[in-house]
């Protein structure tokens, strides 16, 4: 796929600070990236430099190979982005204004203008509210409407800044359900910046991970759920059981961790006295009330105490002190099975291959 | 107390009958005050949203002249106007000193920085990614100004209002640039003082009716202005 966006020594300061420092970004035609972080990390900088609504300290970024603000004016580049914000920035008018406004901007023919809003009141199921003004409206009806006015544009790069954030949950459904059907139809290269680990799941290609203005990791869901770059990235996608160890012992070409007086088996490269965290999806820690340590493959087994059991509806969520805290997901099934209340002893583990190892700096 | 009950009847039948002196001062107070508030109007909004929307040292500093220029006592303004349009002052050859065109230049001059003051507030109060989202929906500079205006229409109103309330009602400065000129530069306020002091305390009073009744309407738009505005974001 061809690169539509591309920066090159991208660089923002802000009174002495360093905002954003990327030295190579690309992204492709049609693709939906998402960019997450923890606050501060740069994720909204960086949308509003690529959107050219921000100067850079240094940097180029490239449209279609055009470098903006030389080949390819500023004014020029903005006719062909869009933007939604996590705040709705309505103008004090009705629906019909607020979705026809970027195309004004364009001085586009009134009875296109018609035409194309139209067509998005209806799919983004807001016709009724045609004729109704922007502050009537309820939290996620004005968002409708905020991503119908980008959408109206048929940019080639569509912006999101947080755009779900302040939502609830059905709305929040709704709307990214509606969203990817139409990201997908049309190809729309989107940019979204996220806390989210759903949305961004569920509709980016590429997922680029944040911190201190730099990128730490860039790659697709697999990637970065197989391999996550930190601890930031590990809990982001809810590797809830992220230990702290230190690297004691080699042993069949895998090395063994220290984690609170336990000792852990784990898979992979380190060298002694290494630090590293230990991140194990919840799914893949298991409970049994029987010993069963000789039998089964599983290299890591601890004896521990039910401390909290929460029903998240589908499945549960429970808490084992070991000496250090594990978090399991289990099913109601299983809970019943095996009669598990909160004070019960235990036997808990997970296997070496389970553990994704990050260097702790 | 009669004299007063005398006078008011008079003052009205002034006004009633249309009487040609007092209508010329009162048109002239109006057209004067009128023109100077748009020229203020379109200084100090076009200042103001230049203001708001660009960043650059001493912007602080210069906020807060505008501050201190919104409390600029008439005659100061007077007394400026009437140095740069004395015979040997930098703009004295136009020969503009105790003609109308001078009460409008000083009276620019007064409003301005009220007008400026308030429309810089009002269009700060956006937030910046309102810019930054109109910016970004692909808006010029004329766009955001024309939507920017819009949004806060209400307030700009005030503005102009107020800049026009000062003006009409100051006296300092129109005296001072005007001369107070029977028939040429007598406006609403300086005939007021004039009439007052020949005890003509009947057209004196008539002035005033149309005086107050100016600053009436202009306080009644202005609470009807600030309660829409209560009720929008309420």
């Amino acid at each position: 796929m061809d690169s539509i966006l591309r920066v090159q020594n991208l660089y923002v300061k802000k009174s002495s600070k360093i905002i954003i420092d990327i030295p190579d970004l690309s992204l492709s035609e049609g693709t939906i990236t998402s960019i997450i972080g923890e606050n501060g990390a740069g994720k909204t900088t960086l949308i509003l430099t690529l959107a050219g609504l921000l100067r850079p300290t240094n940097g180029e970024i490239y449209f279609y190979q055009k470098k903006i603000g030389t080949e390819l004016s500023l004014k020029k580049y903005r006719q062909n982005i869009a933007i939604v914000f996590q705040e709705n920035m309505l103008i004090n008018d009705t629906v019909y204004e607020n979705i026809a406004l970027g195309l004004k901007f364009r001085k586009m023919n009134k009875l296109i203008i018609k035409e194309k809003v139209k067509k998005m009141l209806e799919i983004f199921k807001i016709s009724h509210l045609r004729d109704r003004k922007a502050h009537t409206l309820s939290g996620g009806e004005a968002k409708r409407v905020s991503i119908a006015r980008a959408l109206v544009l048929e940019p080639d790069i569509l912006f999101l800044d947080e755009p779900f954030t302040s939502l609830d949950s059905i709305s929040k459904e709704e709307i990214i359900s509606d969203m990817i059907e139409i990201l997908r139809k049309k190809k729309v290269t989107t940019i979204l910046s996220t806390h989210d680990k759903f949305e961004a799941f569920r509709l980016s290609d590429l997922i680029i991970v944040m911190e201190s203005g730099k990128i730490i990791q860039k790659g697709n869901k697999e990637d970065i759920i197989k391999h996550p770059a930190n601890s930031f990235v590990a809990s982001f996608i809810g590797a809830e059981n992220i230990l702290e160890g230190i690297v004691i012992a080699k042993k069949d070409g895998g090395f063994i961790a220290k984690v609170h007086d336990k000792l852990l088996e784990c898979v992979g490269s380190y060298e002694i006295g290494d630090k590293v965290l230990l991140c194990i999806r919840p799914e893949n820690i298991f409970i049994s009330k029987h010993t069963l340590a000789e039998e089964i493959s599983t290299r890591n087994l601890f004896e521990g105490k039910i401390k909290e059991i929460i029903n998240f509806g589908h499945f549960y969520r429970i808490t084992i002190d070991t000496g250090f805290n594990l978090i399991a997901y289990i099913t109601k099934t299983s809970i019943d099975k095996l009669s598990l209340k909160i004070g019960d002893d235990v036997i808990t583990g997970f296997k070496a291959t389970s553990i994704h190892t990050i260097s702790k700096v | 107390m009669d004299v007063i009950i005398e006078s008011l009847s008079k003052a009205l039948k002034l006004l009633l009958t249309f009487d040609k002196e007092t209508y010329d001062v009162i048109i002239l107070s109006f057209k004067v005050s009128i023109l100077s508030s748009l020229i203020s109007g379109i200084i100090g909004i076009s200042l103001a949203f230049f203001l708001s929307i660009k960043d650059f040292p001493g912007k602080k500093i210069l906020l807060s002249f505008i501050n201190t220029g919104m409390a600029m006592p008439p005659v100061i303004a007077g007394l400026l106007i009437t140095i740069l349009l004395w015979r040997n002052g930098i703009l004295g050859s136009f020969e503009l000193l105790y003609t109308p065109y001078a009460m409008i230049i000083a009276q620019t001059l007064l409003a301005t920085p009220i007008i400026l003051g308030i429309s810089v507030s009002a269009f700060q109060s956006f937030p910046d990614k309102f810019i930054l989202q109109l910016l970004g929906l692909g808006a010029n500079k004329v766009h955001l100004f024309l939507i920017m205006l819009k949004e806060c229409k209400l307030s700009i109103l005030s503005a102009i209002m107020a800049g026009f309330g000062t003006v009409i009602s100051e006296v300092g400065a129109s005296l001072m640039v005007g001369g107070n000129i029977k028939g040429y530069t007598r406006v609403l306020t300086t005939a007021t003082i004039t009439e007052t002091s020949k005890g003509n305390f009947d057209l004196a009073i008539a002035y005033g009716i149309i005086l107050l009744f100016i600053t009436l309407t202009i306080n009644l738009i202005l609470t009807k202005i600030q309660q829409t505005s209560v009720k929008r974001h309420g």
